[in-house]
């Protein structure tokens, strides 16, 4: 696949490589620069360290405060991205099954706020909220609904755009076989936005990841997430456990990325050991979808 | 059939209501309810929201610990939102049992918040802190600077700080949105008002001065970054709160702070009407305000004690490095805390719009 | 995914409603996240609205009459949308590259990206703080080389804060980028080669139209959440870029004004609508994205 595309861009091909090899910089350059200060022995982030010791690192990984607070990180943010991607998705396709034009103009704006309301005035709204019904205080609730709002559009966005994607013959086609919309729902849409529904939740789970706002405000006291630590650590120093967890945790996402592409290999090998020919139609994106 | 279809369909919506309410509830923290009133003798939590870091992990050493050991209350720390307790400030409801002010917000609102008893106040507060204040430390402001860049000493005043050709380098300054700091006493002072007139303020003047000045600045957005703008050589004097200066010296660093013509202010906590546990809070104070405890504090922290008993137990290499030690009370100045708490809104918006030019 | 009509039939297709949409895939499609929106939005938005109503009104004026607001307004929308175009070109070109190279550098531009994504944005200003201090990681580095003595004037200038935020953003103009093309009609890319397009003609006869929903995805995200950065143009830009998140805090967390912030969220909000909906009017959006 890459090489046709590839081959398509001709003698733009390298200009282009090269343009984002200079952009991969940007990301790269200081997260090195990053990486570099949590190696030292010293007692907060410096540039260029001072001497060399994985202190800080074992540091992190020993106090509870930081395994705690990543391992509630991970599963709030799962949950509000399962329920941002489920909902998102309904509302992306939904939305085309509306004929009216207008009203899908205004709809599709509604589903674009949350990221356009600062994070500030969401937090104060909602936690007026939660003062208002005190069942919810204490609970985690509260930030798992108001993250999943958060993280709502990012699904919406990235599958609106891949929805322009599908056929449009297919479902017509489909519904004069007599296909109920479910069942097209299930054979055709879905499979053909799975992409970018993956696409969408690895930014509603990343943005959520990192959401401290909110998590200000609504956490229950005596729990942390890994952003709040974060904030911990960078209050009255910059501690080098700030940039040793944050190494970890974007070494962690690393090795997954490295992961993914073999599995999938694996298993493309399992499929083709028991059918010589994979189903054309089933065509999963190749290479490596993050 | 069309109606036993509805009913399915609605049998369904309630099962996956139910799915999603599970879920929900498997996030509720179950076994932590929150605090309550603690009914006879001294229950529950204590809600504690501060700004966390190493100043915590020292109360948490020197008060905390041992508070819960003999009471079996545990205090929780919590990090605190200003939008929170300005609105428990207010009378409002909140969740903070007890939270942390400068001196200018507790003025300012003190019909909503508890009293402490006689013998928990600290003596070296401001007389209309005492009856409110917990955990109270005195903070100073000041300029100081790695010792090395000066090595013919650094600026002894204001008007120092603003001779940059005597003084070469950037200077590190407040540049958050609203963190007016002591900006403009610092501006008129240089300028030659005398301590005793600066209040009113002379906002505009103290703008004009800053505006000379304005390209050797180079702005922070939270205190710690000072370190590295120091260590790196990018500043060579910073304004910040002279606990920065205590954290550069506590990883090695060797530091000059200026006490002549540097701010002191107490800070400490408060503890709202709408508090969930005010008795246990105000046993915390007690335990908080024994002189022996807070030495320990002030010994990890450098901030200084807002008990005059507590210097006794302290020694004379810790007591020279606090803010408001007895040696320095001809050097330093203190704010006009009333003044600032009602002029809050003037100085934040015009020193906002100061700093976005 | 191969598809069996052009993809270009489908921009033009007018009035392209599918047909049979029954009321009940509306209910199921677009009723629960509407209702989702209702609760998690509705409520704490209610709550601001009160709270920005309390004085009768005034603070909507007081709003206007925060001196630093106006101009922070005009210069937080400017500041998106350069952030925005930068980020669209980088970001195709760079999502091109991505599928374009050869597995190595593949791995390394999406390292990149994934390295960068799971970093916390607080901690990643930070980098590019240590990096463009005047004696920072960049000074040391160019010091290495010979090749500077003088400190470097970046730190807190307007060319110091773009490159940051671009990073920032770039990850979610790569990613949707990729995600189409990765799901492209290779017959189509090789059928114009084998017909002898050239590439510039390739690209715009059949890449473009197949990847350009996604650009527009991309697009749209990145310039509103461009609209609330807030640390990272201050710390690295300096306070003369000052966006209008920071006077909102302001307001809200010192000011102790939670009226007005509620005011200029609500305005903020308001503002971005109307912008979203003039872009869609504009460029189409609704239209491309089916």
């Amino acid at each position: 696949m890459s090489t046709t595309v590839g081959r398509s861009l001709g003698r733009y091909r390298a200009p282009i490589v090269v343009v984002a090899m200079l952009s991969s910089l940007l990301l790269i350059v200081p997260f090195l620069v990053l990486v570099a200060t949590s190696w030292t022995s010293g007692s907060f982030i410096l540039f260029p360290p001072e001497g060399f010791s994985l202190d800080w690192y074992a540091e992190v990984l020993a106090d509870p405060e930081w395994t705690e607070s990543f391992r509630l990180s991970l599963w709030t943010a799962a949950l509000s991205t399962a329920i941002a991607a489920v909902l998102g998705t309904l509302a992306a396709i939904g939305l085309t099954r509306v004929r009216h034009t207008t009203a899908r103009r205004w709809i599709r704006t509604l589903f674009i706020v949350p990221i356009a309301l600062p994070p500030i005035a969401y937090a104060v709204g909602l936690y007026g909220v939660t003062v208002d019904l005190p069942f919810l205080r204490g609970t985690l609730a509260t930030l798992v609904v108001g993250h999943a709002l958060i993280a709502l559009p990012y699904v919406f966005v990235i599958v609106s755009g891949g929805i322009a994607r599908i056929d449009p013959a297919l479902r017509p086609a489909a519904s004069t076989l007599g296909a109920r919309w479910p069942l097209i729902l299930w054979k055709i849409e879905l499979p053909a936005i799975l992409p970018y529904l993956l696409s969408g939740a690895l930014f509603a789970f990343v943005v959520v990841f990192d959401e401290v706002v909110l998590a200000v405000f609504l956490m229950p006291p005596g729990e942390q997430t890994l952003p709040l630590q974060m904030l911990n650590a960078s209050q009255e120093a910059f501690s080098p456990e700030l940039t040793a967890a944050s190494t970890l945790v974007s070494g962690l996402a690393l090795l997954v990325l490295a992961i993914v592409p073999v599995g999938r290999v694996l298993r493309r090998r399992a499929g083709r050991a028991a059918s010589p020919r994979p189903a054309e139609g089933q065509a999963a994106p190749e290479g490596v979808t993050p | 059939m069309a109606h036993i279809i509805r009913v399915r369909r609605v049998a369904m919506v309630g099962a996956a209501m139910a799915v999603v309410a599970a879920l929900v509830a498997g996030c509720a923290d179950s076994d932590d309810p929150p605090s309550d009133g603690g009914g006879s003798g001294l229950g529950g939590d204590i809600v504690w929201a501060d700004y966390g870091g190493p100043t915590n992990d020292s109360r948490q050493a020197a008060y905390f610990d041992g508070f819960s050991e003999e009471t079996g209350v545990d205090v929780v720390s919590v990090a605190i939102e200003d939008a929170v307790f300005n609105g428990m400030l207010e009378g409002d409801a909140g969740d903070y049992d007890v939270f942390q002010v400068a001196a200018a917000d507790a003025l300012g609102s003190a019909e909503s918040l508890v009293e402490l008893p006689d013998d928990v106040r600290g003596d070296l507060l401001p007389e209309g802190l005492r009856p409110y204040v917990v955990g109270g430390f005195y903070a100073g402001l000041a300029q100081g600077w790695l010792t090395e860049t000066f090595p013919g000493g650094g600026p002894r005043d204001w008007a120092d700080f603003f001779d940059t050709e005597t003084y070469p380098g950037k200077r590190a300054w407040p540049g958050a949105p609203g963190s007016f700091d002591a900006s403009y006493e610092i501006a008129l002072l240089a300028d030659g008002v005398a301590p005793d007139d600066l209040y009113p303020l002379d906002i505009e003047r103290a703008e004009a001065r800053l505006d000379s000045i304005r390209g050797d600045l180079v702005f922070y957005q939270s205190y710690p970054e000072v370190q590295q703008l120091l260590t790196s050589g990018s500043a060579s004097i910073a304004v910040t709160v002279t606990g920065q200066f205590t954290a550069l010296r506590n990883a090695g660093a060797d530091v000059t702070v200026q006490w002549n013509q540097a701010f002191i202010t107490p800070n400490g906590f408060v503890i709202p009407a709408e508090s969930g546990n005010p008795d246990a809070v105000i046993a915390l104070a007690e335990w908080i305000n024994d002189p022996e405890r807070q030495a320990a504090f002030v010994e990890r922290t450098l901030y200084g004690p807002v008990n005059s008993e507590v210097f006794e137990h302290l020694p004379a290499d810790v007591v020279e490095q606090l803010a408001n030690s007895p040696d320095k009370e001809d050097l330093v100045l203190r704010w006009d805390e009333q003044w600032r708490a009602d002029n809050r809104r003037l100085m934040l918006d015009s020193y906002t719009a100061w700093l976005a030019g | 995914m191969p598809s069996l009509t052009m993809p270009r039939a489908r921009a033009d297709a007018r009035g392209r409603k599918p047909l049979g949409v029954s009321r009940a895939e509306h209910r199921w499609l677009l009723w629960p996240p509407l209702i989702f929106f209702a609760v998690a939005l509705g409520f704490p938005l209610l709550t601001l609205v009160r709270r920005s109503l309390e004085g009768g009104g005034a603070a909507y004026a007081d709003a206007f009459e925060v001196p630093a607001f106006t101009g922070s307004l005009v210069r937080t929308v400017v500041m998106a949308a350069v952030v925005m175009a930068l980020t669209m070109v980088l970001g195709s070109l760079y999502a091109l590259a991505v599928v374009a190279s050869p597995t190595w550098l593949r791995f390394g531009l999406l390292a990149a990206l994934v390295l960068s994504l799971w970093t916390s944005i607080m901690v990643r200003s930070f980098g590019w703080m240590l990096l463009e201090l005047p004696r920072g990681a960049l000074h040391w580095f160019l010091d290495l080389l010979g090749l500077a003595d003088e400190p470097i004037e970046l730190y807190q200038t307007t060319a110091g804060m773009y490159p940051a935020m671009v990073a920032v953003m770039l990850p979610f103009a790569v990613l949707p980028v990729m995600t189409a093309l990765q799901s492209i009609d290779r017959q189509q890319l090789s059928a114009a080669t084998i017909f002898g397009a050239g590439p510039w003609l390739t690209f715009r006869a059949v890449t473009w139209p197949q990847i350009m929903p996604s650009v527009l995805s991309g697009g749209v995200l990145v310039f509103v959440m461009s609209l609330g950065f807030y640390v990272t143009p201050l710390l690295l830009g300096g306070p003369g870029n000052m966006t209008v998140s920071g006077v909102i805090n302001a307001q809200m967390n010192q000011a102790n004004r939670p009226d007005i912030g509620a005011a200029m969220s609500i305005l903020l909000v308001g503002g971005t609508m109307v912008v979203y909906l003039l872009a869609d009017r504009l460029f189409r959006v609704s239209e491309k994205w089916g």
